[in-house]
């Protein structure tokens, strides 16, 4: 049995901007859960602005999650609150709701009773009220006895196992303080994890240069001197320096050239199989994340939708959106790409007004989300 | 033959930094026609993005433009003014920018970003003006130039009259005679342009002031019409008056209420959900991909005829990518747009390009039709990078190319690829391979293709491929014909 490196538990991240008419809520992340293996490459595919940086950008501590739980290395390194407080609201809601309810009802019966049996009538209505109550406490003080352990979990700053995460940018330059040298960009990680000796770090960041393909004469240069390609890789040389045993790798590649492209696919993959690392892997090309990792998760905005072995998922998309993703890979080949047919989804043939949806696991591991109606469908469609 | 719409002869850049110069594009020519989809690929740090900006005329500081020129509608971009190739990129040369985030001002409102340009472009009356004096400037202009450059001849004929022996002094009053010859056209010219102006901005004056009177009248019948009606009817009298000032605004220039709902417009226009309220937030608030296309959006509102793409969909979803694409696809098709396209990815090639410019080195090392390109790819280069990109069957390693990129303060002295190319022969190291015509739109800078080379053939990878595609080719046909 693999070994769980992360863990993802109903993990949200609400970004609020504006206040009044212009107040925007984005449910950047809403309800995603999974889990990555250790050793495993973990593809996170899906459309421009669903949410798949946040995700990554949360589970590394960037943000504090809105509500769920991040596990790392068996600890919970992050958890969000929001959610148990809008829980326990809910709770006291519910409880109150019930108390006026018992109120009524017993307005109602002592209108119609004799003197003699009002006391014992308010004495059943008082015992069932104080038990609805005492089970409210109870509930509420459950929920809120994980807040302060929750906040206290997300405050730690374990540098021990945050190192051993690390993450590769998608914006290159925004990430690389433009007054550093490329050299103290990525000796930076290796200081704070407490290494002084100049000459190991001299030694760690030419071979680090090496393996992303610049040279160490470009050591002593300046991000705004290298193409964009080229300031890309200097990420990649960050990240790897300090031995991660995680890695987030946000689009580390769509900036560089095919060829370099594939080498920091084989150097990932080397990594992976001399080291063990394990990759969160953030994409949009598909054939690179087909030829690259061992699941795929498809999100649409904020949702997991789809979660499959990489090969059941290109033999059988279920979620329409799956499918229309699938349909728009470009290939090499101008001939087939004339007559390529593109699907459009439309989010709004799922009609969730009843019957809700839930990440389902159609088939063993693979998961889908679906209401009850679409499940039947899809099972259809799988035989 | 189509027409040429832009033509870059033997055009070389090079950077000025600590170690020495960079020679980044190396005597690079190339024409692009009028509509087509160029695209250029090829090894990260080639040259793609100094040639395009070179287009535009943004080098950074350090550059300097050695030689050759690029021609765009009878003017060269190499030697135009500042001032001139300012408005040339407000109105007729659009680029996407490679990085979103640099090219988007971090702490000016998204709306704000998407909305300037158009305003500041927008000036209709004072463009007008320009525009009708436009061959006097231009005439007056090129005039000066000349005088500028009989002077510099001038000058090195007499260094080079003391240096072999010859007659200053007849050079001198031969050079003297035309350059008063010239200068007494510039008189000309420069009177006739300043009357030019003159009388266009009188033109214009006048078109303005007609207009106004058109409008004024038709705002003081509205108004009397409302003098006479009730209070609720008031309310819609009110608005009409406004409508009717905003449509004379709109003739003068562009109003930043026009400019707000064009740049609504072209937010739906790539797809960004909510525009009203994300206008209001900072580029820190988008996603990578959205970020992407708010600079898609700016380019789009400046209504250019030749757009510049660099790296456009490289942050973006496949479906995004495809909406994008077949967004410039239809824009080409309304706007005559002419494009260059510039990416890393190979499917997006093959989708948008008619012909294809394969970079490496600083130099174009080949170039032809998308079909040739990949059916037929001749130049080792364009083998290898074909072979490193998986394919949906990919299993294997994947091919990527040995060794690094040469150094570009010391450009090899033959094919810069031979250090990393297994096919390389002797000669490769010592000359660089001309242009080999492989069709009348396929070239090639190989030595491979020399009549006394001998014949190999591309690598298995490649081959295996193309057969593939022939067949999915010949399959889809298949199933299409089924259904
Ligand atoms: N301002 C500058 N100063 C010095 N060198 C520069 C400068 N700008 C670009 N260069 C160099 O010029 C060469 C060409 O760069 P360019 O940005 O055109 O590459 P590119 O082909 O667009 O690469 P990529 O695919 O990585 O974007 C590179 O070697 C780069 O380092
Ligand atoms: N700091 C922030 N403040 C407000 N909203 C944000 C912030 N960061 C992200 N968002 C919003 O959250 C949503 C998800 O953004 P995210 O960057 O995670 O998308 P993504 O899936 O990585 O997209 P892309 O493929 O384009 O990079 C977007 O709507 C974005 O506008
Ligand atoms: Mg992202
Ligand atoms: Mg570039």
């Amino acid at each position: 049995m693999a070994e769980t490196i992360l863990s993802v538990r109903n993990l949200k991240q609400h970004f609020t901007t504006g206040i009044g008419r212009n107040k925007l809520v984005v449910k950047a992340v809403d309800d995603v859960s999974f889990d990555i293996q250790k050793g495993e490459v973990f593809g996170l595919v899906g459309e421009s602005g669903c949410g798949k940086t946040t995700t990554g950008r949360t589970i590394i501590k960037l943000y504090e999650p809105t509500d769920g739980e991040v596990y790392f290395l068996g600890e919970r390194i992050s958890a969000g609150t929001i959610g148990l407080k809008n829980q326990i609201k809910e709770e006291k809601r519910k409880a109150a709701q019930t108390i006026r309810e018992l109120k009524a009802e017993m307005a109602a019966e002592l209108e119609g009773a004799d003197a003699s049996q009002k006391a014992s009538i308010e004495q059943t209505y008082q015992e069932k009220i104080k038990a609805v109550e005492l089970e409210r406490d109870a509930v509420v003080k459950n929920l809120k006895r994980d807040i302060p352990k929750r906040k206290e979990d997300t405050a730690k700053d374990d540098r021990g196992v945050l190192n051993k995460m690390q993450m590769i940018f998608q914006d290159p330059i925004a990430s690389l303080n433009p007054r550093m040298t490329v050299k103290e960009i990525i000796a930076e990680g290796l200081r704070i994890s407490g290494e002084s000796k100049e000459k190991v770090i001299q030694e760690k960041v030419n071979d680090v240069l090496e393996t992303v393909g610049l040279l160490p004469e470009h050591a002593s240069r300046y991000p705004h001197e290298f193409s964009g390609g080229q300031r890309q890789r200097i990420g990649i040389a960050r990240a790897l320096v300090v031995n991660p045993e995680f890695i987030i790798a946000d689009e580390p590649i769509s900036a560089l050239d095919v060829s370099i492209q594939a080498q920091v696919i084989n150097l990932l993959n080397d990594l992976r199989k001399d080291f063990g690392i394990t990759i969160l892997f953030i994409a949009h090309d598909l054939s690179v994340v087909k030829y690259f990792a061992d699941r795929i998760g498809v999100m649409y905005y904020g949702k997991l939708v789809e979660l499959a072995d990489k090969d059941e998922l290109f033999k059988n998309p279920l979620h329409p959106y799956t499918k229309s993703l699938l349909s728009a890979v470009p290939l090499p080949d101008p001939e087939y790409e004339r007559g390529r047919q593109r699907i459009k989804y439309d989010p709004t043939v799922h009609d969730y007004s009843s019957d809700l949806p839930e990440l389902h696991e159609i088939k063993k591991g693979h998961l889908i989300y679906a209401n009850q109606a679409e499940i039947a469908a899809y099972k259809q469609e799988l035989k | 033959m189509p027409d040429i719409k832009l033509s870059v002869k033997d055009l070389s850049i090079s950077f000025k930094t600590p170690q020495g110069q960079v020679q980044a594009v190396r005597d690079i020519s190339f024409d692009l026609y009028q509509k087509e989809t160029l695209a250029i690929v090829g090894e990260s740090g080639s040259g793609k993005s100094v040639t395009s900006r070179s287009i535009m005329g943004i080098l950074a500081g350090n550059a300097t433009i050695e030689s050759g020129s690029i021609i765009y509608e009878d003017e060269d971009l190499t030697k135009i003014r500042e001032e001139d190739f300012h408005k040339l990129r407000g109105n007729k040369l659009g680029m996407i920018f490679q990085d979103p985030l640099s090219s988007l001002n971090p702490i000016m409102k998204i709306g704000k970003q998407i909305t300037e340009g158009m305003i500041i472009n927008g000036k209709h009356l004072k463009n007008k003006v320009k525009a009708k004096s436009h061959p006097e400037r231009r005439k007056y202009l090129n005039l000066r130039d000349a005088l500028a450059k009989e002077q510099a001849a001038l000058k090195e004929a007499l260094a080079n009259a003391k240096e072999e022996g010859g007659d200053p002094a007849a050079l001198k009053a031969a050079s003297k005679a035309k350059q008063a010859e010239l200068k007494a056209q510039i008189k000309q010219a420069k009177a006739a342009y300043v009357a030019a102006k003159k009388a266009a901005q009188a033109e214009v004056d006048q078109e303005w002031a007609d207009k106004k009177k058109e409008y004024a009248g038709k705002i003081q019948a509205v108004k009397e019409k409302m003098n006479a009606a009730s209070a609720d009817q008031k309310r819609g009298y009110r608005q009409e008056i406004a409508q009717l000032k905003e449509e004379l605004a709109r003739y003068k220039q562009v109003t930043k209420k026009e400019a707000r709902e064009r740049a609504l417009e072209v937010m739906r226009e790539v797809g960004i959900p909510e525009p009203e309220k994300r206008l209001k937030q900072y580029p820190f608030q988008f996603s990578g991909g959205m970020r992407q296309r708010i600079v898609i959006a700016i380019a789009l509102t400046a209504d250019p005829d030749l757009l510049i793409c660099d790296e456009p969909t490289t942050a973006l979803d496949v479906t995004i990518q495809a909406q994008i694409l077949e967004l410039i696809n239809r824009l080409k098709e309304e706007r005559n747009l002419t494009v260059i396209f510039i990416t890393h990815d190979l499917g997006v090639v093959a989708n948008m390009a008619d012909r294809v410019a394969v970079m490496y080195a600083g130099k174009i090392v080949e170039i032809g039709t998308s079909e040739e390109i990949f059916y037929d790819p001749k130049h080792p280069y364009t083998w290898a990078l074909l072979s490193s990109m998986p394919d949906l069957s990919s299993r294997d390693r994947l091919f990527s190319i040995p060794g690094t990129p040469p150094n570009m303060l010391y450009p090899p002295k033959g094919d810069a690829f031979a250090d990393r190319n297994e096919y390389a022969m002797a000669i490769d190291f010592e000359e660089q391979p001309p242009y080999f015509k492989v069709s009348d739109t396929h070239y090639a800078a190989t030595w491979l293709l020399h009549k006394d080379a001998p014949k190999v053939k591309p690598p298995q990878v490649i081959q295996d491929r193309i057969k593939a595609m022939k067949n999915r080719t010949k399959d889809s046909t298949q199933s299409e014909a089924r259904n």
